[in-house]
Formats: C-alpha cells, structure tokens, sequence
C-alpha cells in the first residue's frame, strides 16, 4: 500500500510540476466543447432536444481528450528508461500498473468535471439539478475506461505510429461503457434521479471488473516482453 | 516444435491438409450453393432476396468462431510464445474481418429490399459495425506495431476484444429502439420449411468450413513470409 501511494505521488508530482498532461487534456476538451457548441448551437434545437444531445457530446469531447492524453502516459518512461528503474526496486508490475490507472483516473475524471460545467453552461443544459449523480455515474465509466486505456497505451507505446495508433485500438472497445455512459446522464438528466433500474450500472460495474481484472493480469506480461 | 513447423510449411503433412481442407471447402460451398438456389423454395413475402439469408447467417457464425480462435490463439501465444499461435490469432483476425465484412454488407443488401434502407440503428446491425471496428482495430495493430513485440501486443488486444464481444452483444440489446427490424428468426417462429433448415445448416457449415480453411492458409503464407 505504502508503495502504491509513493508510485502515485511520484505520478501526480511529475503532473503538478511539468502541468503538460493538465494542459493538454483541458485545452483540448474546452476546444472541443466549444466545438460542439458551434455545432449544436447552429442547429437551433429547443432546450429538450439540446439535453437529449448533451450527454453524447459530454462523453465524446471525454474520449477525444482523454485518449489524447493517455497515449502520452508513458512517454517519460520511455525516454529516460525510467520504468526499467522502477522495476529494479523491486515494485511488482501490478503496482505500476495500479498507480498508472489511478493517476489517470485523477486526470481525466478532473477535466470530465470541468467539461460537465463548461459544456452544460454554453448549452444551457441545467447541469447542476444531478451533478452528484452525474459524477456518481461518471466514477465506474470512467474507471473502466482508464483501466482499458492505461493497459492499450503500452500496447501503443512502442508501436511505429505512436500515439496515433491508441485511439484505433482503444475506440472500438471503450463502446459498451460509452453507451451505458451516455444512457445513464439521459436518464438524469430527464429525471434527476439515478435510474436504478436500467441494465446500465451492472453491466459497467461488470466491465470495471473484466478490464481491471484482464489489465492487472496482461499489464505485467507486456512490460516484462 | 521446430520439426513441427517444418512440416507446417513443406512437409507432406501440410500438402494432405491442404488438400482435405480445400476439398471440403470447396464441396461444402457448392452444395450450399446448390441448396440454396436450386432445392429451397420462395420464400412468400420476400421472395428470392430471402436467399441471402443462408449465408448472412454462416458469415456471422465465422465471425463469432474467429473470435473464438484469436482468444485461443492469444491465450495460448501467452502460455507458450510459440510463433504458431500468433500467426493463427492473426489470420483468424483478418478472415473475421472479411467474414464480419460479408454478414455487414449482405445485411445492407438484403435491409435494403426488405426495409427500403441500407442502414438502421437497430440492435444486430450495430452490434456488427462495432464487432467490425475491433476487427479493424486488431488487424491496425498487427499491420503497424512494433515488429519485436508484436506477438504480445497482439494476444492482448486479441483477448481484451474477444471479451469486450459480449459485453458488446449484450448492451446493444437494452438501447433504445423505434423498432426491433432484425428477424429473431430461428427464435421467434422457426422456419417453417424443413429445407429451409437444410439450406441453413449447409449454408452456415460451408462459411465456417471456409472460414477454417481460409485461417490454414493464411497461416501457411504467414509461416514463408517470416522465413523470407
């Protein structure tokens, strides 16, 4: 546990100093939100339909941003061997592997919030009646999807393309929790209530399990190859 | 293992399968073939489009079994790092693609004289454009990825898509729908025609046979094109 956080710490400082994962996520995702706001906005959709749209556009500007900064994720490792450091410590690879989800999840989840508010105000979509259930709702897609994305940027990591190559094998996949992502915030959004009954929290709970489980398990026989 | 590749690639071993292989595929796709346009009879509404169905169904059966075959594949690679089993998750990811290829556009072809469109957010037809993409995605990284590690990175793309397909398959179901077009044929009434499940059976053995026989293949040009 204790080198888990130290492995943590070690992530967030670098992000706290250098800023460049922060920078480049929420640069991106205020980009896009204005984006899709031109978009929308010229379309003249009536407040109803708007909030119906509203969910899918928040999930989309979520993927384009995160991915872009997760495929960056291992980038300093590479170049300083650093993990090869990490490992000569004697750190198993499931704690790398653990400490790497978690300090993405922090990422991304912080910009996803702030895209909720930014994209909510420029649309006129009443956010605020189910924020907590919106980031309720948020934690297990999000988790999922940093499970599956921390694991596939190493594959992507070595690879000729780069950072090009993260979001051709990591988009077909992420589709199951982007749709019971974007079901749910409708479902809040119409009622401001969890939709309890909907198939959509056990099927994601069920895909954190699967991702995370395949990600402990596959991460370590990728870095030692 | 050494000796066994070496047969794989020129030994008498590999000729006689090739062989039995070809024949069967060959033989089952000709009387699949003959069932379906010469034995079966019109279907009522529909008419002769319905023919289309026979091998929409097969190709869709081959690409779930191709799945089967990159996991396996995959999993073994992992166990054993033997070479094989990465060449056979790979064919099997390129023949699921051109197989999930098929089941997309005979569906188009037949949704077309059926529904009057080419394509509709309806459950089965989404499922498949997304089995399709991971296909893509699997076959992007077999093409541009790191030569050396290659062998991993595939078996574990190849296993984190084979078991994101039911999840897949299952949560396109609950999306919300004006309508459910697809035909839950056999669930549904069952087909009423005992040739009908003749010519399906036949239909669906021929397209996995070739499927199998397709993976063989590209096995083999796999095994020549690393000696080269």
């Amino acid at each position: 546990m204790r080198r888990l956080a130290t492995l943590l710490r070690k992530d967030l400082r670098i992000e706290l100093r250098n800023r460049e994962g922060l920078t480049l996520i929420l640069g991106h995702a205020l980009l896009l939100s204005l984006i899709a706001s031109f978009a929308v906005g010229s379309a003249f959709l009536n407040p109803l339909s708007t909030s119906r749209v509203f969910p899918g556009l928040v999930w989309m500007i979520f993927l384009f941003a995160a991915t872009l900064c997760i495929g960056r994720s291992y980038d300093h490792e590479l170049v300083s061997s650093a993990m090869d450091g990490i490992r000569l410590c004697g750190v198993p690879a499931e704690l790398i592997y653990l400490s790497k989800v978690l300090g993405n999840f922090c990422l991304i989840f912080f910009s996803h919030v702030i895209t909720l508010i930014v994209l909510g105000v420029l649309l006129n979509v009443p956010v605020g009646m189910g924020f907590l259930q919106l980031l309720l709702v948020s934690v297990p897609v999000i988790f999922a999807y940093a499970a599956l994305a921390t694991l596939l940027a190493a594959v992507a990591a070595t690879s000729r393309l780069k950072g090009m190559l993260l979001p051709l094998i990591l988009l077909p996949l992420v589709f199951p929790i982007l749709i019971s992502g974007i079901e749910l915030f409708q479902g809040i959004l119409e009622s401001g209530a969890l939709p309890l009954d909907a198939v959509w929290i056990p099927l994601l709970l069920v895909a954190d399990v699967v991702y995370f489980v395949a990600g402990i398990n596959l991460f370590p026989i990728l870095l030692k190859d | 293992m050494e000796k066994f590749k070496e047969t794989l690639r020129k030994g008498a071993l590999a000729a006689w399968v090739d062989g039995l292989g070809f024949a069967v595929a060959f033989s089952a796709v000709l009387f699949a073939l003959y069932m379906v346009f010469m034995v079966v009879p019109n279907e009522r509404v529909m008419g002769p489009v319905q023919r289309i169905f026979y091998f929409h169904v097969g190709a869709a059966v081959a690409c779930y079994c191709s799945f089967g075959v990159v996991l396996l594949g995959g999993i073994y690679y992992l166990a054993t790092r033997s070479a094989i089993a990465h060449l056979v998750g790979r064919a099997a990811g390129e023949v699921g693609f051109i197989f999930c290829s098929i089941t997309l556009v005979s569906g188009m072809i037949w949704g077309h004289s059926a529904w009057n469109t080419w394509f509709r957010w309806e459950p089965r037809l989404v499922t498949f454009l997304l089995l399709w993409v991971i296909f893509l995605g699997f076959n992007l990284l077999n093409e541009f990825g790191d030569e050396e590690r290659l062998g991993v990175q595939s078996a574990v793309l190849g296993i984190l898509g084979a078991i994101t397909v039911p999840l897949v398959v299952y949560s396109i179901q609950f999306l919300p729908q004006s309508a459910q077009l697809h035909p839950q044929v056999v669930g549904n009434r069952g087909l009423k025609d005992a040739s009908f499940e003749a010519a399906l059976a036949a239909g669906t053995f021929a397209m996995v046979a070739l499927q199998f026989f397709l993976v063989w293949l590209r096995v083999r040009i796999g095994l020549l094109e690393k000696e080269r």
